[in-house]
């Protein structure tokens, strides 16, 4: 008895192999189908007839086990990410998942500082600098530690991140942690109020195209989201930037334009003044936001028709709730709930991802703070960038999950 | 229920064999292996993985159900799940015996089966 159990759990261990949904439905049969043949094994008494099993069992583990494994990842649903299990499980998949994200961080860490320490010599400049000699440039090579062997680099680079020592700029100097911290902060403020704005015009527009379907409002609405889809960003920034930079402070003789194109503040200015801040915002919240209204309206309108038509909506109206009601309790909260997954993941992005419009306006953010850095070939500057980027994205993607299984009851069950 | 798409023929040789054991009635898991084993003679292995990522598949494309019998406790462990094979999977098991069937006749008439007379057709030496 005890012989066949050792190789029970054997196999019991093995089935790890398997994908975890796949598990819980088949394991204890698997394990019985196994336990059985196994006995009846044993019966012959050969004991060439154990090893031929297991290398059955074996060679079937290994053919089944992939395509479950894949199979898992293609067929991937809300219900396989998001736990079930109540409070208990919900944190175990929060650590799990926060787990998973370390390969992904080093793998992202590791492929960017090849790319950047193959392609780009920070100190190729020095060469040809006529004030520096060759032995200076040398030992400015060894003071930065470039001429150790790249797996080095990057490792003492790793270790230091992890304790928090972030480094300094290979070529400034300065610190990088302060300076990202700010870039991050002045990203945060733009992409917040972007985000915000176009939540409170997309949801307002795509509102009113489902409730209005086909009316003219909502082939206008329509038109213009795949108009604003279509625009690049880069393009539609410079035409705003011609119209209040150069040609209404023209048109309405201004000594200033109403909105700047450039920077975060007025240069020279001191302290916080709100108006001018704003008065810098606007214009890379308007091209930010163009794509993202678009988007949104879209969203909603999409999943507020598919809501519009259900048959609980029917319900809510045959119970004699007045109109705005059965919109605004019934229809719009459940509509709601795939853009709040949006939203979040959207927020994730911001991190590393207003470059080309943060280039265009010189606004001081993760985007010209990235775009500055990779040009310079400044690794200690792009390494701790991208973690920065890939953590927000990570977390937000959690957070869209977690969001997901809260809001929608249906999630939750197993 | 993910949707695997209808099952097409030829079925692979894993689900053939297992729907070919259910057509004599509900099995559990191991009885399907065992059943497999001897209406092959042997020659047809089929491990605990394939066997249930079989039945999931089938499952999902309708082709045997979950029984809802239930051994008697005292002759066997009653939490077994017992398996049963639909119309479909009958209708399906027929179409893929009458394909093989129809290869083993052409093989037959080429001459290729052990205990037929060799072939006195084109290209044929002897």
């Amino acid at each position: 008895m005890t012989r066949i159990d050792r190789h029970v759990g054997v196999y019991r261990a093995l089935l790890h192999a398997y994908p975890w949904r796949f598990r819980r439905e088949y394991e204890r049969d698997m394990v019985q189908a196994f336990r059985d043949r196994l006995r009846d094994e044993l019966r012959a008494g050969r004991p060439g007839r154990i090893i031929a099993y297991w290398l059955l069992i074996l060679t079937d583990l290994v053919k089944t086990a992939i395509p479950e494994r894949l199979a898992s990842i293609v067929h991937m649903r809300w219900r396989d990410v998001v736990p079930t299990g109540g409070r208990a499980g919900m944190f175990r998949f929060i650590i799990r998942r926060l787990i998973f994200a370390i390969p992904v961080l080093l793998l992202a860490s590791i492929l960017v500082f090849a790319v950047i320490r193959t392609t780009i010599d920070p100190l190729a400049g020095c060469g040809i600098n006529p004030r520096q000699t060759a032995e200076s440039c040398m030992r400015l090579r060894q003071d930065l530690g470039l001429d150790r062997p790249m797996y080095v680099q990057y490792g003492k680079w790793l270790s230091h991140f992890a304790r928090g020592d972030w480094g300094k700029s290979l070529l400034s100097n300065r610190p990088v942690l302060p300076d990202i911290r700010s870039a991050l902060a002045n990203t945060a403020v733009l992409g917040l109020v972007a985000i915000a704005f176009s939540l409170l015009a997309g949801i307002g527009i795509g509102l009113y195209s489902s409730l209005r379907q086909y009316s003219w409002f909502d082939h206008v609405a329509t038109g213009g989201a795949f108009v604003g889809l279509s625009v690049p960003n880069f393009w539609f920034a410079l035409l705003l930037q011609m119209l209040f930079g150069v040609y209404l402070t023209k048109w309405l003789h201004l000594t200033e334009p109403i909105f700047y194109t450039a920077g975060l503040t007025k240069p020279g200015s001191q302290g916080f003044d709100l108006l001018d801040r704003l008065r810098h915002l606007v214009l890379p919240m308007l091209v930010l936001s163009v794509q993202i209204v678009a988007y949104y309206s879209r969203y909603i309108r999409a999943s507020m028709l598919e809501v519009l038509h259900s048959d609980y909506l029917r319900t809510a109206r045959a119970k004699g709730l007045t109109e705005r009601r059965v919109i605004v309790r019934h229809a719009m909260r459940n509509a709601l709930i795939p853009l709040t997954t949006q939203v979040a993941l959207d927020v994730g992005a911001i991190a590393g991802g207003l470059i080309i419009t943060e280039a265009i306006f010189e606004y001081p953010g993760m985007g010209r703070f990235f775009v500055n850095a990779i040009s310079r070939g400044d690794y200690q500057q792009v390494l701790p960038w991208l973690m920065v980027a890939v953590t927000f994205v990570i977390v937000f993607n959690l957070v869209a999950d977690i969001m997901y299984a809260v809001l929608d009851p249906r999630i939750r069950y197993t | 229920m993910q949707d695997q798409g209808r099952p097409r023929l030829p079925l692979s040789p894993a689900v053939f064999h297992i729907l070919l054991a259910l057509a004599t009635g509900e099995m559990h898991g191991y009885a399907i292996m065992h059943e497999v084993a001897i209406l092959s003679d042997g020659q047809v292995n089929i491990g605990p993985g394939t066997l249930y990522g079989s039945i999931k598949k089938m499952l999902a494309q309708g082709l045997i159900v979950e029984s809802a019998r239930r051994p008697d406790p005292k002759l066997d462990d009653e939490r077994r799940r017992y398996y049963r094979i639909t119309q479909e999977g009958r209708r399906l098991l027929g179409a893929e015996a009458e394909r093989l069937a129809r290869l083993v006749r052409v093989a037959q008439s080429r001459r290729l089966l052990r205990g037929t007379p060799p072939a006195l057709g084109l290209g044929d030496t002897t």
